[in-house]
This record gives C-alpha cells, structure tokens and sequence, in this order.
C-alpha cells in the first residue's frame, strides 16, 4: 500500500521492502483490549455523570444518552463488555498455559513485577533528569508493569462494587448493609481513579508519545516496527534479534489513517469527560475545603 | 482485508451497537409511557356534586380573584383559572374548600388558610387522620408542614403523579436540608432523581406520605420493625442486611461511619499517592522528551 508517511512518524520506508515487524499483543489480547476500551469509555460516560450528577454538564451528557435510566441500562450493557475482557483475559492465561506458547511468569519478558523493575525506575528517573543511560527495558516497563496490574486490581474492585450495587438484594444475603454502602464509595472513587490513570497516564505514556502520536498502533495490529523496539526495549530486542524467527513477523504497517481516526476519537471523549470530572472534582474539593474555614 | 485492518472497524460498529441499544431502549420507553394514565386518588367520602348554586358561587369569586389585578393591589389572592383547570379538584366548588368564607366574608387570612387544611379533611379523611398522628402536625403552630405545603392551594396534582412525588423531595429538603443533601449527593435514588427520573423512591416513597414519624418510633415506616418491608415495596426479597443499608450517607467527603470512613480515607490517600507518583513522572517524561525534541531540531538545522 503506497501510503503517505504522516509527518510524525520518524521512520516510515522510502524502500519498497515492508518494514520488519516484531509481534507484541496476540490476536485474543487486541480483541480484548478492544472490549475494555469500548466497555470503560461507554461506563466513564454514563457513570461519571451520576457522580457528579449536581455538575452542569450531567443533565446534558445524560440526555444524549436517552436519560439517567437508559444511561444505567447502557452502563450495565458496557459492565457486560468490560466483564467479558475480564474473562477473555483469564482464559487467554489457561489457553496459553496449554498451548504452552505463554510468557513463563518472572521470566524477563512477563508483565509480573519484579525486582528488576525497581532498579530500572530509579534508573530511568534518572536518565529522564539527564543522568546516564535509558535503561534496557523488558518486553514490558516498570510503568507498563503497573498499568496492567492497576487495571487487574481495578477491575476486580470496580466489578464487584458494581455487581453488588447491580444486585443488591442478592449481595444483601451474604454481605451486611453498610457493604452496599461501601460498594457506592468504592465503586465511585476507583472509577475516578481508574478514569484518571488511564485517560492521563496511560493515554499520555502509551498512546499521545510524540513518536507514535496520536495513537500507538501496536494495540490494533499487534507487532511493532523493529526499530522502535530497539529504542524503547533494549532487552527484548536483544532476544528478538537472538531469535527472530520466533518474534518477527514480515509485513508492513498498518493502515495509519482509520487507526488514528478510531484511537484520535477515543482519546479526545476521553480527554473532554476527564476535564468536565476535574472540574467538578475540583468544585467538590473546594467547596469541602471553604467548609472546614466556615 | 487483513485481520489487523478489521479492527478499528469492529470497534466502530460496538459503539455503533451501543448507540442503538440506546436510541432502541429510549423509544420502547417512550412508548411504554403513554399506556400508564393517572388513575387519581378517590376520596373516601363522596365528593360534593357540583350544583348550579356553586358554579354561580365561583362566579362571584372569579369576579374579584379571577383578575390579577387584585393582588398587584394587594386586595387579595389572585387564582389564575389556567391553575384551577389543572387541578384535581377541578370539579370542587370554591367554597367547598373555603368553609369559612360561605357567609362571613374573608376578614382573617390566617384562619382562612388553618380551615382550609380542615376542610380537606372532610373528604380526605384517612390521610387528614395520618397527618395529624405524624410529626409535622406535633411541629410547633405554623412550622410544621400542612396539606397545603406540599399538595399546593389550587393545582393540587393527583397523588400517584411521580412527577408530583419527586418534586416533593424539594419541599422536605428546604427543611430538612442536611438530610435532602446527603440522599440527593449521596444516595442513588437521590442522584436520579436529581438528574431527572420519577420513578424511583424519594422521601415520601420510604418515610410515607403523611404519617412521617422517626425510626424510633415503631408505626414508623423506617422503624427497625418496618423499614425492610418498606424497602420490599420495590426491591422484592429484601432481608434484614438490605435494610441496613442506609440511606443518608453524609459523605462530605469523610462519613461519619467508621467503616465507611475508613473506605474513603483509603481512597483520598491513593488517589493523591498515584496521581503525585505518576503525575510527577509524566511530567519528567514530558520534560525529557521536550529537550530531547530542542536538541533534535538544532543539530538538524
């Protein structure tokens, strides 16, 4: 495909040869992804607005949804999306352990923490200040390593807050009363925590990098170019070229264009409904802060 | 297309999907709100049947109290007939409610107003019976809620309107303000309602319409002995637990509750730990690559 290389992208190839790609996120793993993505964006935006549902824009945002109660029957549609990244994860764990084609765990290429990751933070704080060199990063970073945990983390906590206040009558047959309670401030404060890591943190850290900006393809098609492993994984890339045949795929780079219209659009819902919650968040804080003052 | 080129285009058609699932779900709602009219409330007794006599009665109200011109002059009441025709008690006499002015003209307004509460009673009795046993009616004179509080004067609504119930809750929270402002901050139903819906419980759905009494109080509807009943009435099944779930939570922004206290301390403290970890390592990043960035541009050119 003679495509034009967007202005950004450093190194898109003159040469007739594709570009050489290394594999990254299996198939199951983008297709789950794709789950979690749709699924949070669709509970951020009918969720956020029963959190701040005083803020001027919640009336308005639930509108366009068809009013609070189809915002809540789209909320749960979206749980049900989130639930099945949930469970297509796990069973991408049981169906690699089988397959036995999975990352061995505490091996330097899995996404369990370690050690390792300690040292390489500090080494990379240091390197950001302008102190020594980048640090030869896994397949996977301290601060991708914490990513996929929070998101493990807050998907267990945020799906059973929700699952009890979904049905609390059940819930109610084995949990006291101030656990549905509880299950609201969980369920309320994890979402502002997992809505800002990710339309902050991760958008920033994975997505808006000025290299791959505004969205990185890797998730959509599941390789990357070699070049840019060798830049941001010093030590996969030496296992990769080690071993290519095992973790190179040939083929080019997919088509920029609908990608970064897809990923452009998530990002600019996500960034506007994380503004309109800080600012209500911001309100609400100020507003507790002048009352310790009265 | 290859694999990797039907991507962005599933992810399209499920926000497509989610769309309609809405705009479906929005319709059928609509449609099922046109097959529920008002039956209205009967009252016990009979109503009084409107006679010739009443009709030229209201005449000669209408006369003076028809024309807003008479409270711009501070005569008296104005009652505009577009309020009248709206009421449930449109087909009701003036007098039928204003007892004491059939005969002795309007001298006492005060009066007029305590007579006017009365007279509800005449028909309404059982609701007149629970008002008077509830606490408002204990409330010193003049401060406690009567009919006329929360049913209003002249355009009284029928009593299963949900628009009626849920604009309600307004009304006891001018009073009860801490209370109104932790159920609608705090509470679900009170978000909803607050963002629009009707149909889920406000105050007068849970603490009862007119025998508002306190928990301590057994004939109470929120009393130990009552309140999981109460709940029943719309979540079916509900057990002892369920009714402790409570109601007014006063998250402004730490509850008095230890537990739940403890909840929202553990979330401030990681809230604040992330964002400050992480938010100060993104903004090293971006530093770093905005050097990185200068120096680039400048060896290049």
């Amino acid at each position: 495909m003679s495509m034009e290389a967007p202005e950004i992208d450093p190194v898109e190839p003159a040469e007739a040869a594709p570009p050489t790609l290394v594999k990254r996120f299996t198939r199951w793993q983008r297709a789950s992804h794709g789950f979690l993505a749709v699924g949070v964006f669709g509970l951020v935006l009918t969720g956020m607005p029963l959190k701040y549902s005083a803020s001027f824009w919640a009336g308005p945002l639930m509108k366009l949804f068809g009013g609070p109660e189809n915002a809540g029957d789209i909320h749960r549609f979206c749980a049900i999306l989130f639930f099945i990244s949930g469970l297509m994860h796990v069973a991408g764990l049981i169906g690699g352990a089988i397959k036995r084609d999975i990352t061995p765990p505490f091996s330097p290429d899995s996404i369990l923490p370690g050690l390792v990751d300690i040292r390489q933070a500090i080494a990379n704080i240091r390197y950001l200040r302008g102190n020594g060199e980048r640090p030869k990063f896994a397949k996977f970073s301290y601060f991708e390593k914490f990513d996929y945990l929070a998101e493990v983390w807050g998907l267990f906590v945020i799906g059973l807050s929700g699952l009890i206040m979904w049905f609390p009558v059940i819930a109610s047959k084995w949990l006291p009363g101030w656990a549905v309670n509880a299950a609201l401030i969980f369920h309320s404060y994890e979402a502002l925590l997992a809505m800002g890591f990710l339309f902050t943190i991760h958008f920033i850290n994975t997505h808006l990098r000025p290299d791959v900006f505004p969205v990185d393809r890797v998730i959509f098609s599941g390789s990357m170019p070699l070049h840019e492993v060798k830049e941001r994984y010093g030590g996969w890339y030496e296992r990769v070229v080690a071993d290519p045949g095992r973790y190179m795929v040939a083929g080019k780079e997919n088509d920029a264009r609908a990608l970064n219209f897809v990923g452009g659009t998530f990002l600019i819902v996500g960034f506007t409904i994380f503004g309109l919650a800080m600012i209500s968040a911001l309100t609400e804080v100020i507003g507790y802060i002048l009352n310790v003052f009265k | 297309m290859t694999p990797h080129r039907t991507f962005p285009y599933a992810g399209a058609a499920l926000l497509l999907l989610i769309s309609a699932i809405g705009l479906f779900l929005e319709s059928a709602q609509a449609s099922g709100q046109t097959a529920s009219p008002s039956t209205g409330f009967v009252p016990d007794a009979v109503p009084p049947s409107p006679s010739a006599n009443d009709s030229l009665v209201d005449t000669a109200c209408a006369e003076c109290h028809g024309d807003s011109a008479i409270q711009e002059k501070g005569e008296g009441f104005y009652v505009p007939a577009s309020e009248l025709a709206a009421s449930m008690h449109k087909d009701l006499a003036c007098i039928d409610c204003h007892l004491e002015t059939a005969g002795v003209l309007h001298k006492n307004p005060t009066a007029e107003r305590a007579t006017a509460d009365a007279s509800c009673g005449g028909c309404h009795t059982d609701q007149q019976a629970a008002w008077a046993a509830s606490s408002h009616a204990k409330a010193p004179a003049g401060k406690g809620p009567t009919c006329v509080t929360c049913h209003g004067n002249h355009a009284v609504q029928a009593a299963d309107n949900r628009t009626f119930i849920s604009d309600s809750a307004a009304m006891c929270s001018s009073c009860h303000t801490e209370r109104g402002s932790n159920f609608s901050d705090h509470n679900y139903h009170g978000k909803e309602t607050s963002l629009g819906r009707t149909d889920v419980a406000v105050c007068a759905d849970c603490h009862g319409p007119h025998q508002v009494l306190p928990a301590s109080d057994p004939a109470s509807t929120i009393s130990e002995r009552n309140v999981v009943s109460t709940c029943a009435k719309c979540h079916p099944g509900a057990n002892d637990n369920f009714g402790d779930i409570q109601i007014h939570v006063d998250a402004n922004p730490i509850p008095s509750d230890p537990k739940l206290a403890l909840a929202t301390v553990y979330f401030i403290v990681v809230l604040t730990a992330t964002f400050g970890l992480f938010g100060w390592h993104m903004i090293l990043g971006l530093k770093h690559e905005w050097r990185t960035r200068k120096t680039a541009v400048g060896s290049d050119g």
